[in-house]
């Protein structure tokens, strides 16, 4: 009986633990974005360090593709999540942000986590540069 | 800035909150030290394993097998009892699809049958595409760093032991990878056969554990005790093979046999070099996974003399206490008994550590391997073993823990070895020279005097007043001072003890030369021939 419940236990508590890591990974990103994203506003005109309308569903895409292993569902997935945060980018904040985390979120959906740090330092650096033009 | 400031702090408490609580919640369900393995393997899986994301090409063979989902999701549905069902697949090697037979294997431990990383067993036929091996086990690797069983094998075959065919694949099974294991040939009647050493199957015993029956895990039992503990599984003739079995289980159970007449018994009914070589390579290997109850083939020689083959012996598995004279099963009680046995089993072990260890063998080896394993491990996302000493906790672990266990590996070997390596070359001997010779000695090893026939004029000696007749080796007249060996206090004085061990008892003995210590004598180390000064 111990031995059935520990082996679920610690089933659980390392898928558990998983999902907070990639939680973590992504909101520390974010956080990173946003504060880049911010530069390019005055103080009174900033936003939120991380936005959470785009935590979300960046989270979900993440899961979504941790979970699918079929190369064309993944496709579709990953299609319908551009699309989407196309969509969404066009009229909340932070605008322009969407596509690029969405990308970030597939790239750590599908394991690929050092592009996904590469991609986060660029969309940091560019956010920098051009900071003064939004 | 200040609102968003406060959306940030409520959703940075409820983050916290969440993970506090799971940390404490399972933390303190399964025990802090478990919870904080299990979510150090969790993390560093997830975190780091995704930056090696293009690991180059394997460099170990990869085998793609295909069974069909129906199929594995009824095994997987009854595993571990579902190990005994054998249903078809597909082996594609070079392009050429094999029809294989597969089976999910290992009731009885957790690794094999828990995660995601399940060890089986595929069956080809006669020309298949691992010819001349048709039942291969491919297994979970063990350990964290995957190499302990692979090395071990390579150890045990560079020093002279019957090992099986063991090589690390990476598996891919339905189209997915399913990561780095170690391929193992399942012994059978064909084991000479294939090595070319013998024209036609020969009797072979396995010594496992007994059978799965029903649902159960059947009480263990040990193996010397009878000699249908021993599960025949060749087509050859047994007849033969029963009787001699039978012998040496009854010469391994007397209770009244003395030594003499046990050792030229056992002499007869065994081949003593390949069993000394084997116990050599046990105490190199520091391993007590061979066991009275489990890991152990019997191979019989056309002369209808047994002697072993290496299977599943952990590397750095060590016994408590690090003993020297480890006594593995009931043969090895009496085997480490006979002083000029243990005496061969030692310097086998010390020729070993030397090649290995000082010459720098095995570190060679361990690169060798390393480099060649490297991008499969890299590669494998589906690391799975055990991140506790609980056995039930099998989990997905990361290439960190493969680098800590493969670093923890080569200090461990290296610090055993050097220490064994000072054990057999220990000449803590005080030589006394009046008008006989008194030697005292705390240390293990066994010491041999050499002087010649000349000056002594005669080949009597009394080693505390008994009579010995030395050995003349064509220049020098020698005898060896073997040590004496007993058990340690309250252990039972018998064969099927577990997991024991001979501690050496300290040297003191008066010789006796009637015509006076000769001039030239000279003493050694017995194991290492380094000379005692």
């Amino acid at each position: 009986m111990r031995t059935e419940s520990d082996r679920w236990l610690g089933a659980l508590f390392h898928g558990w633990v998983e999902l907070l890591t990639l939680f973590g990974i992504l909101l520390v990103a974010l956080a990173i974005i946003g504060w880049c994203y911010n530069r390019g506003f005055r103080p009174a005109e900033r936003g939120p360090l991380i936005s959470w309308p785009l935590l979300l569903p960046a989270y979900g895409l993440v899961l979504l593709l941790r979970h699918m292993h079929d190369d064309l569902w993944s496709s579709m997935i990953i299609a319908g999540g551009l699309v989407l945060a196309g969509l969404l980018g066009r009229c909340n904040w932070p605008r322009g942000l969407w596509v690029p985390v969405m990308l970030l979120a597939s790239l750590l959906g599908l394991g690929l986590n050092l592009s996904a740090i590469i991609l986060s330092v660029i969309i940091a650096l560019v956010l920098l540069i051009s900071g003064r033009n939004r | 800035m200040r609102r968003s400031g406060r959306r940030i702090g409520t959703a940075g408490l409820v983050l916290v909150g969440a993970v506090l609580l799971s940390l404490i919640v399972f933390g303190a369900i399964l025990g802090p030290g478990r919870a904080l393995r299990i979510a150090a393997a969790s993390v560093l899986s997830t975190a780091i394993d995704g930056i090696a994301e293009d690991p180059g090409g394997h460099r170990i063979p990869v085998i793609d097998v295909r069974v069909d989902h129906a199929y594995l999701d009824t095994l997987n549905a009854d595993l571990p009892w579902s190990g005994d069902h054998r249903v078809p697949a597909t082996v594609v090697h070079s392009g050429i699809h094999h029809n294989v037979k597969f089976r999910y294997r290992g009731a009885y431990t957790p690794s094999h049958f828990l995660g995601g990383k399940k060890s089986f067993r595929i069956t080809t036929k006669k020309n298949g595409p691992f010819a001349p091996y048709r039942k291969l086990n491919l297994i979970n690797p063990k350990a964290l760093n995957m190499l302990t069983n692979h090395l071990g094998n390579w150890i045990a075959g560079r020093m002279g032991v019957a090992v099986p065919y063991n090589e690390m694949v990476f598996v891919r099974m339905n189209g997915r990878d399913h990561g780095v294991m170690e391929m193992f040939e399942q012994i059978d009647g064909s084991f000479e056969r294939i090595r070319g050493v013998a024209t036609d199957d020969v009797p072979v015993y396995r010594g496992e554990f007994p059978p799965v029956q029903g649902r159960e895990l059947p009480k263990h039992r040990q193996l010397w005790r009878n000699a249908a503990h021993w599960e025949y599984t060749s087509d050859a003739d047994s007849t033969l093979a029963h009787d001699r079995l039978n012998a040496l289980v009854a010469v391994i159970g007397s209770a009244t046999m003395d030594l003499r007449l046990r050792r030229d018994s056992l002499a007869k009914l065994i081949d003593v070099d390949a069993y000394l070589r084997f116990m050599a390579a046990v105490l190199v290997v520091n391993t007590k996974h061979m066991d009275q109850y489990h890991n152990q083939w019997l191979v019989m020689r056309p002369d209808g003399r047994f002697y072993p083959v290496w299977w599943d012996a952990l590397l750095m598995f060590a016994p408590k206490d690090e003993p020297l004279y480890y006594i593995h099963d009931a043969l090895a009680f009496w085997i480490l008994q006979v002083p000029e046995w243990r005496l061969q089993r030692d310097r086998y072990a010390y020729e070993a550590l030397v090649e290995l260890h000082t010459a720098g063998a095995f570190t060679r080896q361990l690169d060798r391997t390393i480099e060649r394993v490297q991008p499969s491990v890299l590669a494998d996302r589906n690391k799975y073993g055990n991140v506790s000493l609980a056995p039930e906790d099998v989990h997905r672990f990361s290439v960190v823990h493969v680098i800590g266990s493969l670093s923890g590996m080569r200090t461990s070997v290296a610090a055993y070895w050097d220490r064994t390596l000072q054990r057999l070359r220990a000449n803590e001997v005080n030589v006394v020279r009046k008008q006989d010779l008194r030697i005292t000695s705390s240390s293990e090893a066994a010491i041999r005097l050499y002087w010649t026939e000349g000056e002594s004029e005669s080949k009597e000696v009394y080693v505390n007043g008994e009579y010995l007749n030395p050995e003349w080796n064509g220049k020098e007249c020698t005898f060896v001072l073997h040590r004496t060996v007993k058990l340690p206090e309250g252990a039972w004085n018998r064969p099927f003890i577990n997991w024991e061990h001979f501690l050496v008892e300290p040297l003191d003995v008066t010789i006796t030369f009637p015509r006076g210590v000769p001039s030239d004598l000279r003493i050694t180390n017995a194991v290492t021939d380094e000379a005692i000064p």
